[in-house]
């Protein structure tokens, strides 16, 4: 079995609580890193690691720090981004609910690499339980000084705030958890300026992913090449592969980025139920273009699935075996981002909606020969136009669905029904 | 300055232009619907959207500021795909309802989609409808023409001052709407119906009046306060069917406030005069200018003949051009010889406890009292002003009075004296109290209806062109003068407004610079004292 790192704790009784975590090494790599680094050489450090975001993109997390202005008479913040909201994902879920202070360490780590005093846990509002775990852990950390002043002597001072969201799907897009982070309807900003730049409260801003925050009391204390030698080249470390639908043992798999998608469908999540046969995955959570039974021979990692058209995102695979009606999940996925699109730019207001109507036409057995030639043009329409990235999320993986199923679509149309119901 | 290319025309521009901008100095217009330039971009309808080589995106052009070496295409196959694209998702849910809408012929969708030539719809679904929202008494807002640009919300925030709009629901369920269900309130809200891209916010005032072109257009400038705000006077049939703001970065860049735009209608009123009164037996009844000029000129003249020349007084007005000013002092001095001469009371009216941004609007309620002022409407040496001549009126010293555009028989003290005059002369739009009491009254041109000009309270001159015929009989005020004038012994012989300008240039030193050509473009600040 493979070295975890940000789910190494996770079956340990107790492994919420500072005792337990203390008990297993937690915060000694704050003790190396603020005794041990300057802030330049953690960024250094994390850039030498390969580090990439945890959160969809899969930005080098380092080079996304050196982006702060190295002078600036304003305040740097740490937003680490918990609104775990993407269709499939519940990865951060279990950092969040069983290691807080792992996550919580991470944070530190990182506030003192950037120069931040002041940092933000942005959580969906939906995990309650998750806040509950996390101010807990907060006020433990205070206790004991690994937050507030003079952070274990050494000089640093550290504020760390949880902020609750209230149920935004696009409050995850960086720039619109920012708007509801300041009290404001939650609506993606323009870019540029990009939040290193001007972010929260106008100030130069870093947004991690609760994964990417997690990975870095490791990177400290085992060092970047040990972590670069996880996983591949340019793709290092673990990942966190939260895997749902037809399997099973769904769950979560922290396993090397690079590990083939056959290997974590079929030995890890233990296969597909009845030995029915796979029909279709969505690699990185609902946003992203479906791989057919073909292609699972892929490696599940940031440039692998990028060569296939689609990405990693989040690492949610979500698995449909044959029994899927495709027609209903692009429905089902159409409505979910039409629902919660901000409604601020043209081609995601109306785009999104427009293809609900014409996806539950055909459901309902009412589609013409043109509607899915139709459905991909709008999707081209949407696509790279949008304001935030969330049209984008919408169309990329109903373009792909209706590419790769199309036959599936014309049966729709041309039987009036759902054939497989 | 950077330098860039703009479908292969090369441009510099300075730092910071956006695409939009530096395009627009090349007289290349890329379509923009949420984009104002008065407003800060926002990026939301995605039209402006153009290509930028060795950037894998398309990029909003209203908010993306230029940089070295940028090539840009606003035409590639790639940006109108994406540009039809976009028009395409605004008309889904747009009634087509062109025929019975305000904003046809002035609506930048309607201007988009014929220059794509997007001839048929894709869509066959039900068109959404969302719930209707009031903005109040002065705009009308149908929400299905609505694009949710947020111009109208921008406008109320930066520019108005007040938030009194906002975007409610999201995603396809947005709607423009106001808060609380309270009206719109701000002093600049018809602005909206201009900046409003579709017809989505319209005026009720002006709504169903007339297809927009057939409106004939004049510039002209505000009357409503003293900050002459730069207009157009739109009519029809000799009719002002709407006013609006005409582009003046001096004055009132591309706004003006709700008083100018809807408190046109004085001008077609009814009640306006329309033929020369003439009191007998202690009635006022219709005449003609000859009978009337006579009477005039008599009654005054006997005054003078009786009592001199300082028995009579002048009552000038800050709602008159400078010209009619000019020619009422001109013949009080130079034809009655009297320097009894002052400004009719101008209302004055600040509203301190506003909470908006009264950016435009000036306490002084009349358009032109500095320029009234420079005309010489001011008394002479040893001579009454307003209050000393009703006092003297009241005393018998003044025995009458020329009064034009004004009212002083609402002033306590006033209307008393102006009842023991030996004879009166008022030159009004109206039949006002004052003109009630008059021996003759003379029907005059409102400022849609002469040429001239008028000085605003920070004293640039500015020119108002003639739009409509004066109504009834009615003449401008100047000409009045002229004609009384004469049939005193003087020889005013002005062929036109345009001709007292020029006399105003040579004899007014603070106006030497002033010329009809300099008060057409932008107007002319005057040099100050």
């Amino acid at each position: 079995m493979t070295e975890k790192i940000v789910l190494k704790n996770i079956d340990i009784p107790g492994s919420e609580t500072i005792e337990v975590y203390l008990s297993h090494g937690g915060y000694q790599a704050l003790e190396k890193a603020l005794s041990g680094f300057q802030p330049a050489e953690l960024i250094e450090e994390v850039k030498k690691s390969g580090l990439r975001g945890r959160g969809g993109a899969g930005f080098p997390a380092g080079v996304k720090w050196g982006f702060l202005p190295k002078q600036t008479d304003k305040p740097i913040y740490l937003v680490c981004n918990a609104d775990e909201g993407e269709p499939g994902t519940f990865k951060d879920r279990y950092i969040i609910e069983k290691d807080p202070h792992l996550l919580i360490e991470g944070i530190i780590i990182s506030s003192y690499a950037i120069g931040a005093h002041q940092a933000y846990i942005y959580i969906r509002g939906e995990f309650v339980k998750g806040a509950g775990v996390l101010e807990k852990a907060i006020a433990e950390a205070y206790k004991k000084g690994y937050l507030g002043k003079n952070i274990l002597n050494r000089g640093f001072d550290l504020d760390l705030c949880l902020h609750r969201g209230a149920g935004s799907y696009v409050c995850g897009e960086e720039t619109a958890l920012l708007e509801s982070l300041e009290g404001n309807r939650g609506n993606p900003r323009l870019k540029p300026p990009f939040p290193a730049s001007v972010g929260l409260f106008q100030s130069p801003t870093v947004i991690n992913n609760v994964e990417t925050l997690a990975n870095i009391p490791a990177i400290v204390m085992k060092g970047a090449e040990w972590f670069a030698g996880i996983g591949k080249k340019g793709n290092t470390g673990t990942k966190i592969f939260a895997v749902s639908g037809h399997v099973n043992r769904p769950g979560v798999y922290e396993l090397p980025l690079g590990t083939p998608l056959r290997e974590l469908i079929y030995q890890e999540a233990g296969g597909i139920p009845e030995d029915k046969k796979l029909k279709a995955v969505m690699p990185g959570g609902s946003s992203t273009p479906v791989i057919t039974v073909d292609e699972i021979d892929v490696d599940m990692d940031f440039d692998s699935l990028a060569a296939l058209g689609t990405m990693l995102g989040s690492g949610a695979v979500i698995v449909m075996d044959e029994s899927t009606c495709m027609v209903r999940t692009t429905r089902r996925l159409a409505g979910f981002y039409a629902h919660e699109s901000c409604g601020q730019c043209t081609p995601c207001r109306e785009g999104v909606p427009w293809m609900v109507t014409i996806l539950e036409r055909i459901e309902k057995g009412e589609g013409r020969e043109e509607d899915p030639d139709l459905i991909l043009d709008i999707c081209d329409n949407i696509k790279g136009i949008t304001l935030c990235p969330l049209g984008d999320a919408a169309a990329m993986p109903i373009e792909s669905i209706v590419r790769k199923f199309r036959e599936e679509f014309e049966d729709h149309i041309r039987e009036g029904r759902c054939p497989s119901s | 300055m950077p330098k860039l290319v703009i479908d292969g025309r090369e441009i510099s521009v300075p730092e910071g232009t956006t695409i939009l901008r530096a395009a627009e100095r090349l007289g290349i217009e890329i379509p923009h619907l949420c984009y104002h330039p008065k407003l800060p971009p926002v990026g939301l309808c995605r039209l402006c959207l153009v290509e930028v080589e060795k950037n894998p995106k398309l990029q909003a052009s209203c908010s993306t500021p230029v940089a070295e070496g940028m090539v840009i295409h606003t035409e590639s196959e790639r940006v109108l795909k994406a540009r039809r694209g976009v028009l395409e998702f605004l008309m889904l849910n747009h009634p087509p309802d062109c025929t019975i809408c305000d904003k046809a012929g002035e609506c930048k969708p309607q201007e988009y989609v014929f220059q794509c030539g997007i001839a048929e719809s894709r869509f066959i679904e039900t068109k959404r409808v969302n719930p209707p929202q009031d903005f109040g008494d002065k705009l009308v807002f149908r929400v299905d023409r609505c694009i949710l640009c947020q111009r109208c919300v921008q406008f109320c925030r930066e520019i108005a001052g007040m938030e009194e709009l906002g975007v409610f629901n999201r995603g396809g369920r947005s709607v423009i709407g106001t808060f609380r269900g309270k009206p719109v309130e701000n002093k600049y809200s018809g602005n909206m119906i201009d900046i409003c891209p579709t017809g989505a916010i319209t005026s009720r005032d002006f709504r169903f009046k007339s297809r927009v072109w057939n409106l004939t257009m004049v510039p002209s400038i505000c009357p409503r306060c003293s900050n002459g705000c730069n207009i157009f006077i739109e009519f029809k049939d000799n009719k002002i069917l709407r006013i609006r703001p005409r582009d003046n970065e001096q004055v009132n860049q591309c706004w003006i406030c709700d008083e100018g735009r809807f408190g046109h209608h004085f001008v077609n009123s009814l009640d306006r005069l329309t033929t020369p009164l003439i009191k007998n037996g202690g009635k006022l009844s219709p005449t003609s200018w000859e009978e009337a000029l006579g009477r005039a000129a008599e009654g005054l003249g006997r005054v003078i003949a009786n009592y001199g020349a300082e028995s009579l007084g002048g009552i000038g007005s800050a709602w008159c051009t400078n010209e009619d000013d000019y020619v009422f002092q001109k013949f009080l001095r130079e034809v009655v010889r009297t320097g009894n001469i002052d400004l009719g009371k101008i209302r004055e009216e600040k509203d301190e406890s506003y909470p908006g941004n009264d950016f435009l609007i000036q306490p002084e309620k009349a358009p032109n009292r500095r320029g009234a002022e420079e005309m010489g409407i001011s008394p002479g040496e040893d001579c009454r002003d307003r209050e000393g001549m009703f006092k003297e009126a009241a005393g018998g010293k003044i025995k009458a009075f020329l009064i034009i555009g004004s009212n002083p028989a609402k002033e306590t003290g006033a209307r008393e004296a102006l009842a023991k005059v030996e004879f009166l002369v008022v030159q009004d739009l109206f039949l006002t109290d004052t003109a009630k009491q008059a021996d003759v009254v003379l029907p005059a041109a409102s400022y849609a209806e002469k040429e001239g000009s008028f000085t605003n309270f920070r004293g640039r001159v500015q020119w108002l062109n003639r739009a409509l015929r004066p109504r009834g009989e009615a003449r401008p005020d100047w000409k009045i003068i002229c004609e009384l004038a004469n049939r005193m012994g003087g020889d005013f012989s002005y062929p036109g407004a345009q001709e007292i300008l020029k006399e105003i240039a040579e004899k007014i030193p603070a106006y030497r610079e002033v010329s009809l050509e300099k008060l057409r473009a932008d107007g002319i600040l005057i040099s100050t004292k």
